[in-house]
Order: C-alpha cells, then sequence, then structure tokens
C-alpha cells in the first residue's frame, strides 16, 4: 500500500536529484558554471520545489520532506540572491573608494582618537622628562634600565636603522603581524563600552612618549636620527592606530548612544564601518612594515637621514591628499554593488 | 511545525524557509575543535619547515635581527592561521569552518542568507572580545540572554549560527516507505477510524502527530510508548465520549491522523 506521501516522492524522484547535483555544483564553482540551459532548468526547479516546500507543509504534512525542502529551497535561494564579487576588484574598488569615504564619513570619530592618542604621547614625554620613574606605567624597573640602557648604547636595532640586508624580510613580517595584532585588540576593544580602545591608545600612545623622551634626551645632534628612523614608516603606522582606534569607539558609540536605532540594529551598522576602517588600516600598516623593514634601515650612503624626512613628509601629504580626495567623485553616484549579474540573468528568462 | 529555536524567513518569493539556531554545546564543542586543528596545523608547519632544514630561530645568536626566509614565512603563515582561519573559512566554505562542519553547523545572516563578507569581518574581529570575556563567563550570559543565542560578535555583525542538518532524498523516502510498511501491517483500526469523532488539532498537533507516526519505529521502546501515551491522552481529552477507549494509544494517533488526512484530501 502506498500512501499519497510515498507517490509524490517517486514522482518527483528525477528532479529533486536534478536540484541536488546542480546545488552541489553550482555551490563550488558559482552560478557562472551553469549553461544556459542549467540556468533556465534552475530557474523552473527551483519554483517547483519552493511550491512543493508548501506542499509538504500543508497539504502532504510531512515535517521530514518539509526539511528536506527547505534545505534545498534555501540553498538555491542564497545562490540566487547571493551578493559576491571578485575579490580583487572589490579590493581594488575598495581601497580607491570605499576606504577613503569611510574615512571622511567618520572623520569626526578618528578626531577624537587622534586626540586621545596626540595626549597620551604627550603625556607620556613630560611625566618621564619630569621623573623618569613615570616609566613605569609602562614597563617595570629594570626593563625600563634595560630600555634606557640600550637607547644609549645599541639604538641601531631598536630603531631598526641597521638590519642586515637578508633579514630585512623577517623584520617586516614582524613589525606588520605585530601592528596588526596591536589594531584588532584596539578596535575590537571597543565593544567593551570603548574601554578597550582607550586603553590601547592611550598605553601605546605612553610609551611611545616615553621611548621619544629617552631618545630626544639623548643630546639635539642625535635628533634628526631619531626622526628619520621613525617617521618613514611612522606617518603611516600612527595614523593607522587612530583609525584602529576609532573602528573600535564606533562601536562603543553604537552601544553607548544608539540614537533612534536600537541597540542590536546600530551596532550593525557600526560593525560595518568598523570593519572597512580595520581592513584600511591593515593595508596601510603592510605598507607602512614594508617600509620600516625596508626603506628605513637603508644605509644612510644612499639614502641620507634628511632625505628620509623629506620621503616621510611626501608620503604624509600624498596619504592626506588620498584620505581627502580619492573617490570623491564616484561617491554620489555609488551603483549598489549587489545587483549582480546571475540575479538580473535569472529574472529576465 | 515551528518549535522555540525555529526562526522563519520568507524569501522574496514568498517562500517559508526555516532554520533551527544551535545552542551553546555544539558551539564551544565546534569551537574547540577549530582550536584543536589551528594548534594543529602550526606545529605541523614548523615541523615541516624544521624538517626541511629551515631554521626557525636567529640565523645568528649573536646578531638580534637576523632571520632566516623560512622564518618569515613562518611568521606569515602562522598568523594568517591565528588571525584568518575563521574569517576564510567563513566567508569561503558558506559559513562553515572545518569545527562547525564537523558539528553540523554554519554561521548565517539573521535572515538565513550566506555571512558575507563584511559580516563575516565582524564577527570574527569581535571573536577577540567574546574569547576574553568567555574566560570570565560573560560570553555565556550573552548568549542565554539574547533570543536567538548571539555573542557579541553575532550582535554586531547580524548573523546567527544554525544547524545544517544534511537530509537526503533517500532519508525522506525511506522514511515514507517505512511508514507505509508499518501502516501495511499494522492491525488497521479500520472500523472505529470510520466511525471516530472528528477531531479538530492545531497545525502544532498536527506537526506532533505527523513526526510521532514518521520517528516512532526510531525512537526507544520505553519513549515510544510514553509518547504515545502523552499524545493520546492530550488526543483522547479532545472527545468527550469513550468511542475511542477502546483503542490502544498508538492506534488512537492513527486514527486522528488518518481522519484528519482524509478531511484534507
Amino acid at each position: 500500500m502506498e500512501s499519497e506521501l510515498t507517490k509524490f516522492l517517486q514522482d518527483r524522484e528525477t528532479v529533486y536529484r536534478h536540484l541536488e547535483d546542480l546545488l552541489k555544483r553550482a555551490e563550488h564553482g558559482g552560478l557562472k558554471r551553469f549553461t544556459r540551459d542549467d540556468l533556465v532548468e534552475f530557474g523552473h526547479i527551483y519554483r517547483l520545489a519552493a511550491a512543493d516546500l508548501a506542499r509538504a507543509r500543508y497539504i502532504l504534512r510531512s515535517p521530514l520532506l518539509a526539511e528536506y525542502l527547505n534545505d534545498l529551497v534555501g540553498r538555491a535561494h542564497h545562490l540566487i540572491h547571493r551578493k559576491r564579487s571578485n575579490l580583487v576588484q572589490g579590493f581594488a574598488r575598495f581601497i580607491r573608494r570605499d576606504f577613503p569615504a569611510t574615512v571622511r564619513k567618520e572623520i569626526r570619530v578618528i578626531m577624537v582618537a587622534l586626540i586621545i592618542f596626540t595626549s597620551s604621547i604627550l603625556i607620556g614625554g613630560f611625566s618621564y622628562l619630569i621623573d623618569p620613574e613615570w616609566g613605569q606605567i609602562v614597563w617595570d624597573q629594570p626593563m625600563l634600565r634595560t630600555y634606557e640602557r640600550a637607547v644609549e648604547s645599541e639604538h641601531e636595532t631598536l630603531l631598526a636603522t641597521a638590519i642586515e640586508e637578508e633579514s630585512m624580510a623577517a623584520m617586516s613580517a614582524f613589525i606588520i603581524t605585530n601592528n596588526i595584532r596591536a589594531c584588532i585588540v584596539a578596535s575590537a576593544g571597543g565593544i567593551l563600552f570603548g574601554l578597550g580602545s582607550l586603553w590601547a591608545l592611550s598605553f601605546n600612545g605612553f610609551l611611545l612618549g616615553v621611548v621619544g623622551v629617552m631618545f630626544l634626551s639623548r643630546g639635539p645632534e642625535h635628533n634628526i636620527y631619531f626622526w628619520s628612523g621613525i617617521l618613514p614608516h611612522g606617518v603611516l603606522e600612527l595614523p593607522a592606530i587612530c583609525i584602529a582606534g576609532a573602528a573600535g569607539f564606533l562601536f562603543a558609540k553604537a552601544m553607548l548612544v544608539p540614537g533612534r536605532l536600537s541597540r542590536g540594529e546600530s551596532l550593525r551598522l557600526a560593525g560595518k564601518n568598523a570593519v572597512k576602517l580595520l581592513a584600511g588600516v591593515f593595508t596601510l600598516l603592510v605598507i607602512a612594515g614594508l617600509i620600516e623593514g625596508f626603506i628605513t634601515p637603508m644605509d644612510t650612503k644612499y639614502f641620507p637621514e634628511g632625505a628620509k624626512i623629506v620621503f616621510s613628509f611626501i608620503l604624509l601629504a600624498g596619504f592626506v591628499w588620498y584620505l581627502w580626495k580619492a573617490g570623491w567623485r564616484e561617491e554620489e553616484s555609488m551603483p549598489e554593488p549587489w545587483v549582480d549579474r546571475t540575479t538580473t540573468h535569472l529574472r529576465l528568462e | 511545525m515551528t518549535n522555540i529555536d525555529d526562526i522563519a524567513v520568507l524569501t522574496s518569493e514568498n517562500v517559508r524557509l526555516n532554520y533551527t539556531l544551535t545552542g551553546m554545546g555544539s558551539r564551544v564543542t565546534a569551537f574547540l575543535a577549530d582550536s584543536l586543528i589551528i594548534t594543529l596545523l602550526t606545529t605541523a608547519i614548523a615541523f615541516l619547515f624544521m624538517a626541511f632544514g629551515m631554521n626557525l630561530s636567529e640565523v645568528d645568536p649573536t646578531n638580534p635581527g637576523s632571520f632566516s626566509l623560512g622564518f618569515v614565512i613562518f611568521i606569515i603563515a602562522s598568523f594568517f592561521l591565528q588571525w584568518g582561519y575563521y574569517f576564510f573559512f567563513e566567508w569561503m566554505n558558506w559559513g562553515q569552518t572545518p569545527g562547525k562542519h564537523l558539528l553540523g553547523i554554519r554561521v548565517s545572516m539573521a535572515d538565513g542568507a550566506p555571512v558575507d563578507l563584511i559580516a563575516c569581518g565582524v564577527r570574527n574581529l569581535v571573536r577577540l572580545v567574546d574569547l576574553f570575556l568567555a574566560f570570565i563567563g560573560i560570553t555565556f550570559f550573552i548568549m542565554i540572554f539574547t533570543p536567538r543565542y548571539q555573542r557579541l560578535g553575532d550582535l554586531a555583525a547580524g548573523t546567527v549560527v544554525v544547524k545544517r542538518r544534511k537530509l537526503t532524498f533517500d532519508d525522506v523516502l525511506n522514511a515514507a516507505r517505512k511508514t507505509d510498511r508499518i501502516a501495511a501491517s499494522m492491525p488497521q483500526p479500520r472500523e472505529p477510524v470510520a466511525g471516530a469523532p472528528r477531531i479538530r488539532i492545531s497545525d502544532a498537533e498536527r506537526a506532533l502527530v505527523g513526526r510521532f507516526i514518521e520517528r516512532r519505529n526510531a525512537l526507544p521502546a520505553d519513549v515510544r510508548i510514553k509518547l504515545a501515551r502523552d499524545l493520546s491522552a492530550r488526543l483522547r481529552s479532545r472527545v468527550p465520549g469513550s468511542e475511542m477507549s477502546e483503542l490502544s494509544d498508538e492506534d488512537v494517533i492513527f486514527a486522528v491522523w488518518e481522519n484528519d488526512s482524509a478531511s484534507n484530501t
């Protein structure tokens, strides 16, 4: 004796198996793998399966079949509506337009982060100047003394101005991964009502202030050496950590003052911008790390200290100009990126 | 047909899709599995490099800062494993890291769509904070008190973790055939069915009855008897008279099911 359900299943067997097959193919290679016939077929079966899903729920009343079709229809639905663009093109567009646009949009928060960071540098510097024991905020006393001695004697390795050529790559890798880690902490920590970002910005700022004063207090004749060893990459690295901190503050702002939105909704909006800022920060850090590994330590014979400082200012000017102007014109006529070909294709057929 | 952990999504084609949220147990287990995989892979890479004779420490111990190229690759590889693992797999593999795959769960947007690039970035950025909070237990509280078992990263990204039960067509067909066989072999409660009063049952009850009939053979005997007793008691209570009192518990369920089907088709 065959029930209605069994008959129905036997009737649909080939169709469902075909859909399963199509789905498996498309999930691995995308809808691009489909021929035109496949696409047409896919559209038809998708609609049939969607109708069957309702049938399974309300007429055949088979929870198992409904669950099976729910999976099939859901997967097909997401294949059709998935927004996904080419990674390389997407990244290029992000750098050309989205990152500077997001920076401009969130410039006020970035300024807050910048102010916190610079004041921490100043506080760190002045407090160390007044009493070197203040340095214990960032390092314990033995560590502080070690560092002071190092600044006196082996400053070359500290500022990475004299690395062997074969270790430059390692130095870069080290620096980049470390900085990215620090920036991840600075931005993710923002979700704890901004405390994590605040801590990261002020701690790093304070540390920078202390070390800066250590170097500068060695005497004015060493100043140019200090600046040439820190500026070429610093002009990108320091804004990067400020932007990462600002990304964290976006989370904090969403949690503390969501405005007319619900906290969840405002957190989601903040998350989008925060992650865009952070993706830009990573890019900046990679560039800065390469500079720090390969350009900053270049021998003064080929790249004199004065030239390094000039290079830094040109880089800074270019960076500011990029943030200010890039993608300016495109911004207004931004097409929605998720209107992709596959969707329109299916609608036309 | 919907239970308390289901989320329903209405697509643009006016189809309702159901997803079942994942509880904490599977998620924590998946996380542990992923952590294990990351650790093993990092160790494996280190051994691989050492096996090929690459020096993973300073080339010249007297010179701090002299590192081999192998070390550079190792730093970068382990960094990507540590920080990019979740992001990469969740984005490329339809919301499933290997650990989640093992547990049959996946990350999806709150509307059931596959997780997108930005959401993937957000939830894995905030993962750091969630992990930190998990050490003092707060993450678990957050997950309990959010209606969809979301951690902070999920809230910020607008994602949920849902179960992905892989039913094949054969599962459905076999279950249907099994039901047929059992229905045929059962002493058919034909007579009482014909005369049984029509009981109005709700959609939820209908789903329950259907589910029971489909699954009863897979149930342990004691569970099956207890479920049949509870379910039939509920159905019997709808009939004031004693027309069904001589039927066994399962027969009552079948009688209601058959009657209900008959009245709908």
